[in-house]
């Protein structure tokens, strides 16, 4: 407990206060614009967090996240265009409530779900996150490469889109990590002869390019490329308001079971919001009397996904504060920003940091607050940046990638690098491979390859005595199960149709 | 443009195939030029287990399968492909992307030669015009106002040192950072 209140009297420093109202502001415009996201936002920022002290920088960062989730519902609701991925699911019956002349009861509905699905996930992670540590101490080499087996097993499966060529994006994130100096050995790999490259490739500059820069690239090959704004939408969200007790009552299980979902979705390395959001709407809509009005402007097709994607960033803080393992392309951002402070996520930062983590969970909760006050303030001044030409926000984007991208290390270098994986991240956009997936593959590496070497190394090169250990079959059994129920579900699917063609 | 637009159409549902044989061929030529690319003064024996080329060639024997998966099951399914070609951009949307794929690359050569702040000023007002930007207040004010902001934030807040160009660039950025 005392953990928890000096974590609080952090927090509550001008500092650090200024720290998430900043982010949570940054985070709602980026999660709202289409063509913008949380990813993006963070990414941007790290170079700002360089003059911050540590915990200020994370809870920055821990406030772009929280935020960026939500933010994506507002354009979603009010337009039916998600001003992120993780929102989608929210369109379904969020633009039917517009239309319906709703987009206020559904606006407040976001936000209030938001807010209670990301309370939740906090509060799983302040307790689960220290029980966990006890397990994560007993990790050795096998079992961190197993965990990066299981996370890139598991983005891939559960993509949105082709197994295999999630797959393959992954790969090719791997493939990346490769170049520079081998972390074991210290010989050189694929630098092309190019002393610049021994330092390997940058993460942050790898995820601005797979992210800001492709996103801004696939933008301008759109054919729409200005939000097409509602003026009658837009006067709706002025009046902005806090929801009705009885949509409160109606909602309160759905959004009870949906933040459960979402925080187990999120504690999965690899799963996500977006993931979460989906399986949340589902089972609501499963679950339901009146299953046919879902798509048609039920209340609960709001609820469902917004507390399942905002409790799934609180369990993918796991992973990453316990073991180090990034579940996400957003929390391998704020796995950057630890480094950069010369900290490393993983149970030690527990035993050696504790009131820095627990200032960490303090932040989400009191991010999770900021949004919901900052919603009903301001989101009727927000939605106005909707109406700003792409082009001429794209410049402003452009501008910030691009110095952002130098500022991490002071090398030009890294500018090109932004730039390559910007043009890779619109061929992946356009031909449904998974930039998550390869920024995943990316991080994910060197973590897989020093554990799969030193495992080698401790187990006097005995590849089958990675399966001896208990923990490390188990997660590499359910790797394996990630991969292979999917594909069990897809050839039930194919056997089915056949069938079912005959008969008629 | 007209012609353009056919070539488009015509190579749309080529695309999905053309990429995967070009991530075949990549990871395939990284595969038979590992050796040599894996610096090649490793000597035999050298290590005990696996060598620093273990765990890139392991990637990409498991790319390379993958990648010709992928290229069968392209070749086997063109009628699904073929569905693609009506929809999507048209050359208006390529010529603009082009022109921002373009303003990268030369803004990206353009700042170690003039320094990072002409460079964002001069090439924001270019970048907005080729975008069809005409209200003069955007198209000079807003690169004016995003380079102000990046000296402060950077070289003011951060003290980060943004690169200053050569020759007379470089003098004339000492009056600014």
């Amino acid at each position: 407990m005392q953990h928890v209140l000096a974590g609080l009297l952090t927090v509550v420093q001008p500092a650090n206060m200024l720290a998430i109202i900043v982010g949570v502001f940054i985070g709602m415009v980026f999660g709202m614009v289409p063509g913008l996201s949380g990813v993006t936002a963070v990414s941007l920022l790290v170079p700002f967090t360089y003059g911050m002290s540590p915990i200020t920088g994370i809870l920055l960062m821990v406030g772009v996240y929280c935020a960026a989730t939500y933010g994506g519902s507002i354009t979603a609701i009010l337009f039916n265009i998600p001003g992120d991925v993780m929102a989608a699911a929210t369109a379904m019956d969020g633009y039917p409530l517009t239309r319906k002349g709703e987009a206020r009861r559904a606006l407040s509905m976001a936000i209030y779900a938001s807010c209670v699905g990301g309370l939740f996930g906090t509060l799983v992670l302040a307790t689960v996150a220290p029980q966990f540590v006890k397990v994560a101490l007993a990790f050795g080499s096998p079992e961190y490469f197993a965990l990066a087996v299981l996370g890139l097993t598991v983005v891939a499966s559960l993509g949105m889109g082709s197994t295999l060529k999630a797959l393959l994006s992954a790969a090719f994130g791997l493939l990346l990590a490769t170049v520079g100096l081998c972390p074991v050995s210290g010989v050189s790999r694929f630098t092309f002869g190019q002393v610049m490259l021994q330092a390997g490739i940058s993460f942050i500059p790898a995820i601005i390019g797979l992210f800001a820069i492709s996103e801004v690239l696939s933008r301008m090959y759109d054919r729409e490329i200005q939000t097409p704004h509602d003026p009658e939408a837009l006067r709706e969200a002025r009046r902005f308001s806090v929801p009705s007790i009885s949509d409160i009552r109606h909602t309160r299980w759905t959004i009870a079971r949906s933040s459960i979902i979402g925080t187990v979705v999120g504690m999965l390395p690899g799963a996500g919001a977006t993931i979460a959001a989906f399986l949340g709407y589902g089972i609501a809509q499963r679950s339901s009397d009146k299953p046919e009005t879902f798509g048609q402007g039920n209340i609960l097709g709001v609820a469902a996904p917004e507390s399942a994607n905002n409790a799934a960033v609180g369990g993918a803080m796991v992973p990453l504060l316990t073991l180090g393992i990034p579940g996400s392309a957003s929390t391998a951002v704020i796995l950057a920003v630890f480094i950069l402070h010369g900290l490393r996520p993983g149970p030690l930062l527990f035993i050696r940091f504790p009131v820095f983590t627990y200032a960490i969970f303090v932040g989400m909760f009191v991010a999770n607050l900021v949004m919901l006050f900052m919603a009903i303030a301001l989101v009727r001044y927000l939605v106005r940046v909707l109406v700003v030409r792409y082009e001429v926000l794209s410049m402003v984007i452009l501008a910030f990638c691009i110095v952002g991208a130098f500022a991490i290390n002071n090398r030009l270098v890294d500018v090109w690098v932004a730039l390559f994986c910007g043009a890779v991240g619109f061929f992946a956009k356009k031909y449904g491979y998974s930039p998550a997936a390869i920024v995943l593959g990316l991080v994910l590496g060197p973590i897989a390859e020093d554990g799969f070497i030193n495992g080698m190394t401790i187990t006097g090169g005995d590849l089958w005595a990675f399966l001896s250990r208990p923990l490390t079959a188990t997660i590499l059994g359910l790797a394996l199960l990630s991969l292979a129920f999917p594909a069990w579900v897809e050839w039930r699917r194919r056997k089915a149709i056949p069938r079912r063609t005959n008969s008629a | 443009m007209k012609l353009l637009d056919e070539l488009l159409k015509k190579c749309r549902p080529h695309g999905d195939l053309l990429v995967a044989i070009v991530l075949l061929f990549s990871f395939a030529l990284l595969r038979i030029f590992s050796k040599s690319l894996i610096a090649a003064a490793i000597r035999k024996g050298q290590w005990i287990h696996h060598g620093p080329e273990f765990w890139p060639n392991t990637i990409l024997t498991f790319g390379l399968f993958l990648c010709a998966i992928l290229v069968i099951s392209l070749l086997r399914k063109p009628a699904e492909r073929s569905a693609e070609a009506e929809i999507g951009a048209t050359s208006v949307e390529l010529m603009r992307m082009l022109k921002v794929a373009i303003f990268l690359v030369a803004y990206a050569l353009a700042i170690p030669r003039i320094g990072f702040i002409p460079a964002t000023t001069v090439g924001g007002v270019f970048y907005l015009l080729a975008l069809g930007e005409r209200r003069p207040l955007v198209f000079a004010g807003l690169p004016l106002v995003v380079s102000v902001l990046i000296l402060v934030i950077f070289t003011r807040i951060l003290v980060v040192p943004l690169p200053r160009g050569t020759g007379i660039f470089r003098l004339w950025s000492f009056f600014l950072y």
